[in-house]
């Protein structure tokens, strides 16, 4: 297929630059192969995050040709050749050197998070049982490889910088303060949190923690997050949105507001799940 | 402020490495919806521009298009008119008046200014329309991965997009709306007879307009039941979609229903799209039968 032009950024937190290389492009390749044919024989020190050329790892992320797109899963054959192919680390997050970049604040949203805890075991043995049609549900959220592209392109974070506040260790500390620190948690942990809010056996109550810590009122729903997805979840549609309903049920619609009064008067306990045991 | 830096200072509006034609989308976007905004505009304007509102076709006994004199001579209603509280002489009307007595009068008047807020805050709030608008209008943002115009933003948490949350509440007007455009669909099919001017009777009949006001009814099913708001609530909202009955684990009804409602969801743009064109055609066929631009292919029995 023949010589290509590559204009790859390099550099570091205090500055940097594209530089141009060429490389030889054959069948089947794909960019990230072509970024490790610029290491080996013409930039040695070109850093670049990478680990199973699989798509499975989700350490790859990068911007090629303006797209956020994981390196090892763009096919050459699906990029133009007649002009450079542009690659680019990831824009939102902290640059550490060239298409590496520092994506550990996601580490620190994911941090708030409280964990899976399921209800008592159903059976004696210590078991619990579902249904698979809820297990079908939630497999979607958990085909998730971290790969944080979502979180690149997602503009409440890439453009209006709603990273939060943190304390002097890096921490998270509230994402409430005034208006433009407000914390946006980013659609990867929307779907960590579906994952676990429509969990059969899970026991906790997560809303409070969407509407105000991770502020999911701040999606606006424009889906560019399902648009990147390298593993083609429905953030948008199956995550966000169903979420975004589930908090408009406990915090702005009257009739269920009533409803819940109504049901608190008379006793009646709130269904989240049963436990019951298969005989 | 965020402790987040990085080297790629704030992008200004397009700004992108994007090499596609990413602007194609919200432009076309911008220039249909904006069309239809219009339209919807011109159809509760029918009166005051074109001197009668025209959502039927009325004949005098000539046989010649007459709004003051005539006679329905079809049973279509146009559907931005749908359903017809206020009219003087139409037998869709459900008040045989000209409007409320309550309508100022210095106020201009027509029958869908009473209606029309049900459908438009129906699709106003609906999530794909706020995605397609966020997108094409507010360029916020304007494409994936290309820079925005402004750089303060509020999303849908303070007033007055907090509106958005209420959907489900214009989803409910929706739904009674079907029946309304289902029963105008039926109707189509039952012609009056008419005699020098008058009507003498009822029959049986099909014509084009039927047709479009059959498949309006099925476009806009498919969007309205497709909704994210109807998806929750028909099972979405529960976490246990084969809680054991009896000891077994069966899908539910609402897994059943959840699943349909699912299929049709994933395509919610589509037919957000189809019923928006649709409807807005219908009625303008209707509207152009009614001024005498064209006439109505039809048999009556
Ligand atoms: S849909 Fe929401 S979370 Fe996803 S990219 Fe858009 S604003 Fe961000
Ligand atoms: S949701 Fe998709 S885009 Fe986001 S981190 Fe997971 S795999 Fe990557
Ligand atoms: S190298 Fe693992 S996802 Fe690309
Ligand atoms: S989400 Fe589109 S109609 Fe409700």
């Amino acid at each position: 297929m023949g010589k290509v032009t590559f204009r790859i950024w390099r550099g570091d937190k205090s500055g940097g630059s594209f530089n141009d290389y060429q490389a030889e492009v054959s069948e089947g390749m794909v960019v990230l192969d072509a970024v490790h044919q610029i290491q080996a024989t013409q930039a040695p020190d070109l850093a670049c995050r990478w680990n199973c050329k699989a798509g499975k790892c989700g350490s790859c992320s990068a911007e090629v040709n303006g797209k956020p797109r994981l390196m090892c899963m763009t096919r050459m054959d699906t990029l133009p050749h007649d002009q450079p192919v542009l690659i680019q680390p990831m824009k939102a997050f902290p640059i550490i050197r060239d298409l590496v970049t520092d994506v550990s604040w996601n580490y620190r949203v994911n941090k708030k998070i409280p964990p899976f805890k399921p209800r008592p075991p159903d059976a004696p043995d210590g078991t619990w049982r579902m249904g698979q049609e809820e297990v079908d549900r939630i497999q979607e959220f958990r085909k998730c490889i971290e790969c944080f592209l979502c979180q690149n392109v997602c503009h409440v974070l890439r453009d209006h910088r709603r990273f939060g506040q943190t304390d002097t260790d890096g921490n998270l500390t509230s994402g409430k303060g005034p208006s433009e620190a407000e914390l946006f948690g980013g659609p990867r942990f929307m779907i960590r949190v579906a994952s676990l809010e429509m969990h059969p056996l899970d026991t906790v109550n997560r809303l409070p923690l969407l509407q105000k810590e991770l502020n999911i009122g701040l999606c606006n729903i424009t889906k560019c997050c399902t648009e990147v997805c390298p593993e083609h979840i429905h953030i948008t549609d199956n995550g966000i949105i169903p979420l975004k309903e589930r908090v408009v049920d406990e915090f702005y619609d009257p009739l269920m507001w009533a409803a819940r009064k109504v049901g608190e008067a008379l006793g009646i306990r709130r269904r989240k799940s049963l436990p019951i045991v298969k005989p | 402020m965020s402790t987040v830096a990085t080297p790629f200072p704030q992008p200004g509006f397009g700004a992108t490495s994007r090499r596609d034609a990413w602007w194609l989308e919200p432009l076309v976007t911008f220039v249909v919806f904006t069309g239809f905004v219009i339209y919807g505009n011109l159809a509760v304007f029918w009166p005051q521009i074109f001197g009668h509102p025209y959502f039927e076709i009325r004949q005098n006994a000539e046989g010649r298009i007459d709004w003051e004199h005539g006679e329905a001579v079809a049973p279509y209603l146009a559907p931005f008119y749908s359903p017809l509280i206020y009219d003087a002489h139409s037998h869709h009307a459900w008040v045989q008046a000209e409007k409320p007595s309550w309508w100022p009068g210095w106020m201009p008047f027509s029958s869908a200014m009473l209606i029309l807020i049900f459908p438009l805050g129906f699709r106003f709030t609906c999530y794909y329309y706020r995605k397609a608008y966020y997108r094409a209008f507010w360029a916020d943002p304007p494409a994936c991965a290309v820079g925005e115009p402004r750089t303060g933003f509020r999303g849908e948490n303070h007033w007055p997009l907090l509106i958005q949350n209420i959907h489900r509440y214009f989803l409910y007007a929706a739904i009674v709306f079907i029946f309304f455009l289902t029963w105008d669909a039926i109707s189509a099919f039952r012609w009056p007879v008419v005699e020098n001017g008058k009507r003498v009777g009822w029959t049986f009949g099909v014509g084009l307009g039927t047709l479009l006001l059959c498949v309006n009814v099925v476009l806009i099913s498919l969007y309205t039941f497709g909704c994210h708001s109807f998806r929750h609530l028909v099972g979405g909202r529960l976490n246990c979609f084969s809680c054991p009955v009896n000891g077994m684990y069966k899908p539910t009804t609402n897994y059943k229903v959840w699943t349909w409602v699912s299929r049709l969801n994933e395509h919610h743009q589509l037919w957000a799209w189809c019923s928006m064109l649709w409807i807005g055609f219908t009625d303008f066929y209707i509207r152009m039968c009614a001024m005498g631009v064209w006439s109505d292919p039809h048999v009556t029995f």
